[in-house]
């Protein structure tokens, strides 16, 4: 007996011997030419950003292929019209969440397999620029004839396809004279107690990205001032709050609003007409298209001094990809191309989302973009502080 | 001339090598130490990969903890359990996790033993429908029990439309609607299924001549529940608790439906936060703990069923099954059960199907009606122009690419199982079964992502072995999928194989032995026939749970290999929660009648093979 429990345990060490080894990391430095880039990024001509469409689609002919991963539904869409338009290029899509996309692309991209030429994402916590773009698993391709066209704030760390917004909703119904807000702080007041709805912060990196927006920058300064707009006082911080983000974060805490598991709860909860006492809430702005379908009354509200940080659309290729002309030849499209055919970028273009171009007109209804009040992203503030903002939700219970 | 000392030690090699010999000779011993090398493999592998990911310092906190991007740390873990975070991040969730694993334990149990009793032993009317029925709301997905739970008690504190009792002027109070005790009423009639099942195979391999015996002896009713039965099937009832302990500290989605509106976090949701949020290290190591406590609940199982010393109800004399008549009890008991069915299994799947025939979400007018999401032809005003399910390629593609995994995985993770579960019995008290029984379990609790993830790197380089090939590339493969979803769902089959070798009687096969059959003959030809029952009960836990997979292999998947879980995640994400609906209801219409024939053939066998 003894002897027997011998052998099992020799042959557990054994294969864990042999496991540990596999784990092994493999750091490879990857070799670079006299310009200092690498095999691929010379193959593929990933910084020339004066190709036409024209020489792409000759180049992508020959890779005949391409493969995107993206955070939309509508990628099926893209995929159809970029067939119709550049016939001899196959194109597949992956519609899938967030979070899984990005842990895909990078494990398919540390085991070498190069399946995603494109990815659709957002980037909302700056984590996409600092560690893919700046570590090189992702790179920026933004031709210059379309950068010519796009407020040059907007592509200093990203290629953006259309911005989105964490907007705070009515019941149109309920108010009819308007919103019943429009200072921010008046959420955190008794009257709206237990009456907001939202997505736990904690839930998702992008509610944890859009409650970092308001301690950063000059964000917390804006809200000190309209608080005193309000109320006539100084804002005076808590023990723990470092500035008015912070105090602004506990106090939206302590008037209890209630969570739910998704944004669409918030959108039907908020819009759904025939309620006598409705909350407001705050989900992504692109539920504003269901309003149509569902018979709903929700209506944006414009909050002072700022609705938050912006949710910016982006496009990147893939390094080591095997398409490279073809995923340049497809962001091209996706962005509204140069030729005036807007079919690889109009299935974005609906209620609740704003184009970056200056050349694209918004979905009719929208709100102009320049008339909203939107705070500044900046990806490296937000990845510094975002689970610092985390941990102080957390501790606030 | 030889020494004392040389004989001894000659005899004490030559004993050692016979020893040796027949370890190695022996067709059992290869088997264990095969499939401990697999398991060490498949599963203390990834394991090991999980370890190592939290103590590694990520690149966004290198900042706070005050380190560089990749090196050694004990940040994690640190503020996990010793920091002021650990009250909120780690204690007030493991507490509330431990509620909901107990009570929904409890009653899980309860209901699924009491329910299997009376379908199996007791002549109650009605039983082939019962039989069906019972086990449907394992077969609905739990966020659609949720959404009814909702529609049903909503109060207004979430606002939308109310919810029926509200619009009825009932006042639902706030602990009914949300919290713990709604997600534990919830879960229960979702996890019963475990206990249902399990036991239900254990009495039915039981001797009625056992309780029949105790009858003659002039014990009572109660006493031979109490005395005969419930000793006899206690192995399946722990098996049941196990799993449903385990997977109700391990859940998610109910918990974040049902809890959020009231910030009920338990430690499950706490690590799916902070997976969602991108601080996989913290979810890792949250995870590590669930695996723990699981670890630990299979070890007081260990401790409890080796302390006994024999299950065996499978013996070499026939046996016969006598019903027990439940008497004056029995229009009550029927009705209960009735109004049981109507209520927790009716509800869910006719809130599904009207849904998926209304073209806007919860406008009930008659003109609302429509077949569109079912078979519409393409318009551009609905659904993003998307066809209806049954005229999208996607959807036929999706169809039989579950049809085909839920078959094959169903299928060779329920031999595994059973093979495991085989040595889990025979090793029972010693040192391999228990080893096989704790890594069986690991996959359980790892979440879902992070394994097919680990699984997806693992396999997309072939595996090599002293520089020799042993396993090609498996990306994008069907194989990969098959593999991670065999290896996550062995816990189920193992579970019901070990409940059902415990009943098999080892006389049986010291018979066999003794005019001749080896070990391969022995498991084919007796013990493999004798374990129908938890054969198909193994099957039946994996195949709808795979069904319903799509964490697990959301990762592996390319854009050939989708199924219908990934078609109707893409439907609600793109705003078409009617046709997500459709597909619900094609998944579970696959699962329903696959189980329909299972219980009606495999009854039929059952009840063939131990007519004796």
């Amino acid at each position: 007996m003894l002897q027997h429990k011998r052998w099992i345990s020799a042959a557990l060490a054994a294969v864990m011997t042999l496991s540990l080894t596999a784990c092994g990391g493999k750091t490879e430095t990857a070799e670079v030419n006299e310009n200092g880039e690498t095999e691929w990024e010379a193959n593929a001509d990933i910084f020339n950003m004066d190709q036409t469409e024209e020489e792409l689609y000759e180049l992508a002919k020959q890779e005949g292929k391409v493969t995107f991963y993206s955070i939309s539904s509508r990628c099926t869409k893209i995929a159809e019209a970029f067939e119709a338009k550049y016939p001899g290029i196959e194109c597949e899509s992956f519609d899938i969440s967030t979070n899984e996309l990005l842990e895909k692309v990078t494990r398919e991209h540390e085991a070498g397999q190069h399946t995603a030429d494109v990815v659709h994402i957002k980037d909302q916590d700056g984590s996409l620029w600092n560690e893919y773009v700046q570590n090189k698993v992702f790179y920026n391709y933004l031709p210059t004839e379309i950068a010519a066209h796009i407020d040059p704030v907007y592509t200093e760390t990203q290629v953006p396809l259309y911005i989105e917004l964490t907007q705070l909703f009515y019941n149109s119904e309920a108010y009819p004279d308007g919103a019943p807000i429009s200072n921010i702080w008046e959420i955190t007041q008794p009257e709206w107690k237990g009456r907001i709805m939202m997505q736990n912060p904690l839930d998702n990196v992008s509610w944890g990205s859009w409650i970092t927006g308001f301690c950063t920058g000059d964000v917390p300064d804006q809200l000190a001032v309209a608080y005193k707009e309000l109320t006539g006082e100084e804002l005076t911080l808590s023990e723990g709050c470092e500035n008015a983000g912070y105090e602004f974060l506990k106090r939206l805490h302590d008037n209890e609003p209630i969570f739910t598991s998704s944004s669409d709860e918030i959108a039907e909860a908020v819009g759904t007409k025939g309620q006598t006492n409705p909350p407001i809430g705050f989900c992504a702005s692109s539920k504003l298209r269901k309003n149509i379908d569902n018979d709903w009354c929700l209506a944006p509200i414009n909050l002072y001094p700022t609705t938050g940080i912006p949710a910016i659309n982006t496009l990147y290729v893939v390094e080591g990809c095997e398409h490279p002309n073809a995923a340049k030849l497809l962001i091209r499209f996706m962005l509204g191309g140069t030729d005036g055919d807007l079919s690889g970028y109009e299935p974005f273009n609906t209620l609740g989302g704003w184009p970056v171009r200056d050349d694209i007109e918004p979905a009719e209804g929208s709100t102009p973009y320049e008339e909203l009040n939107v705070s500044a992203f900046d990806p490296v503030a937000i990845y510094d502080n975002i689970n610092v903002v985390r941990d102080f939700w957390t501790l606030l219970g | 001339m030889r020494t004392n000392a040389e004989i001894q030690s000659y005899s004490k090699s030559k004993r050692i090598k016979n020893q040796i010999l027949e370890v190695v000779t022996n067709p059992y011993n290869v088997i264990v130490l095969i499939a401990i090398a697999l398991l060490t493999y498949l599963i203390v592998l990834p394991l090991l990969d999980m370890i190592s990911t939290t103590f590694v310092l990520a690149q966004r906190d290198a900042r706070s903890a005050g380190g560089t991007t990749g090196e050694f740390t004990l940040y994690y873990w640190h503020r996990l359990l010793a920091s002021e975070l650990t009250g909120k991040l780690l204690l007030q969730p493991l507490l509330n996790s431990l509620l909901i694993g107990v009570c929904v334990s409890v009653l899980a149990i309860t209901l699924g033993s009491v329910l299997a009793w009376l379908m199996v032993r007791t002549d109650l009317p009605f039983k082939k429908f019962f039989s069906l029925a019972v086990i449907i709301p394992y077969m609905i997905p739990s966020w659609c029990k949720s959404q009814a739970w909702l529609t049903m008690f909503k109060t207004e504190r979430i606002g939308g439309a109310p919810g029926f009792l509200t619009s009825l002027g009932v006042n639902v109070p706030e602990w009914l609607a949300y919290g713990p005790v709604a997600i534990i009423l919830v879960l229960s009639l979702h996890y019963y299924a475990y206990a249902y099942l399990l036991v239900s195979a254990a009495l039915n391999s039981i001797n009625s001549e056992l309780e029949e015996m105790g009858e003659i002896q002039g014990a009572g009713k109660m006493m031979i529940l109490r005395k005969i039965t419930f000793p006899l099937v206690l192995p399946a009832m722990l098996s049941a608790v196990i799993l449903t302990f385990s997977k109700a500290i391990g859940t998610f989605g109910v918990i974040n439906y049902l809890g959020n509106p009231v910030n009920f976090v338990t430690l499950s949701s706490q690590l799916y936060m902070n997976n969602k949020s991108q601080n996989t290290e913290t979810a890792f190591a949250m995870a590590l703990i669930l695996i723990c406590i699981a670890s630990i609940s299979v070890f007081m199982n260990q401790k409890l069923i080796g302390s006994r010393k024999s299950y065996a109800t499978i013996g070499g004399k026939g046996g016969r099954s006598t019903e027990i008549r439940l008497g004056m009890h029995k229009p009550i008991i029927t009705i209960v059960l009735i109004l049981f069915f109507i209520v927790g299994i009716m509800m869910p799947i006719l809130l599904l199907i009207l849904e998926s025939f209304m073209l806007r979400e919860g406008s009930y007018a008659l003109s609302n009606f429509t077949l569109h999401y079912w078979i519409g032809d393409p318009d551009p005003t609905i659904m993003e122009g998307l066809p209806g399910i049954f005229k999208n390629d996607d959807f036929i593609n999706a169809l039989l690419n579950s049809i085909k995994l839920t078959f094959v995985t169903g299928i060779l993770g329920t031999i595994f199982g059973q093979i495991l579960g085989y040595i889990c019995a025979k090793g029972r008290g010693k040192l391999h079964g228990k080893i096989v029984e704790q890594l069986v379990f690991i996959p359980y609790l790892i979440p879902s992502v992070a394994f097919g993830g680990i699984f997806l790197s693992m396999f997309s380089t072939p595996q090599t072995i002293f520089g020799v090939t042993i396993i090609p590339s498996l990306y994008g493969t069907f194989a990969l999928i098959s593999l991670t979803s065999v290896i996550k769902h062995l816990p189920f089959a193992s579970r019901a194989g070990t409940s059902n070798m415990l009943q098999i009687s080892g006389e049986l096969e010291e018979a066999a032995s003794i005019v001749g059959a080896g070990f391969f003959k022995r498991f084919a030809r007796i013990v493999f026939p004798l374990s129908k029952g938890g054969f198909i009960s193994g099957f039946m836990l994996i195949f709808v749970s795979i069904m319903k997979e799509l964490d697990l292999i959301i990762l592996i998947m390319t854009p050939k290999t989708t199924t219908l879980p990934y078609l109707a995640f893409q439907y609600a994400n793109g705003n078409s929660p009617q046709a997500s609906d459709c597909v619900a209801i094609v998944m579970f219409s696959i699962v329903f009648l696959v189980y329909a024939i299972a219980n009606i053939f495999g009854d039929a066998d059952l009840a063939k093979s131990m007519g004796g």
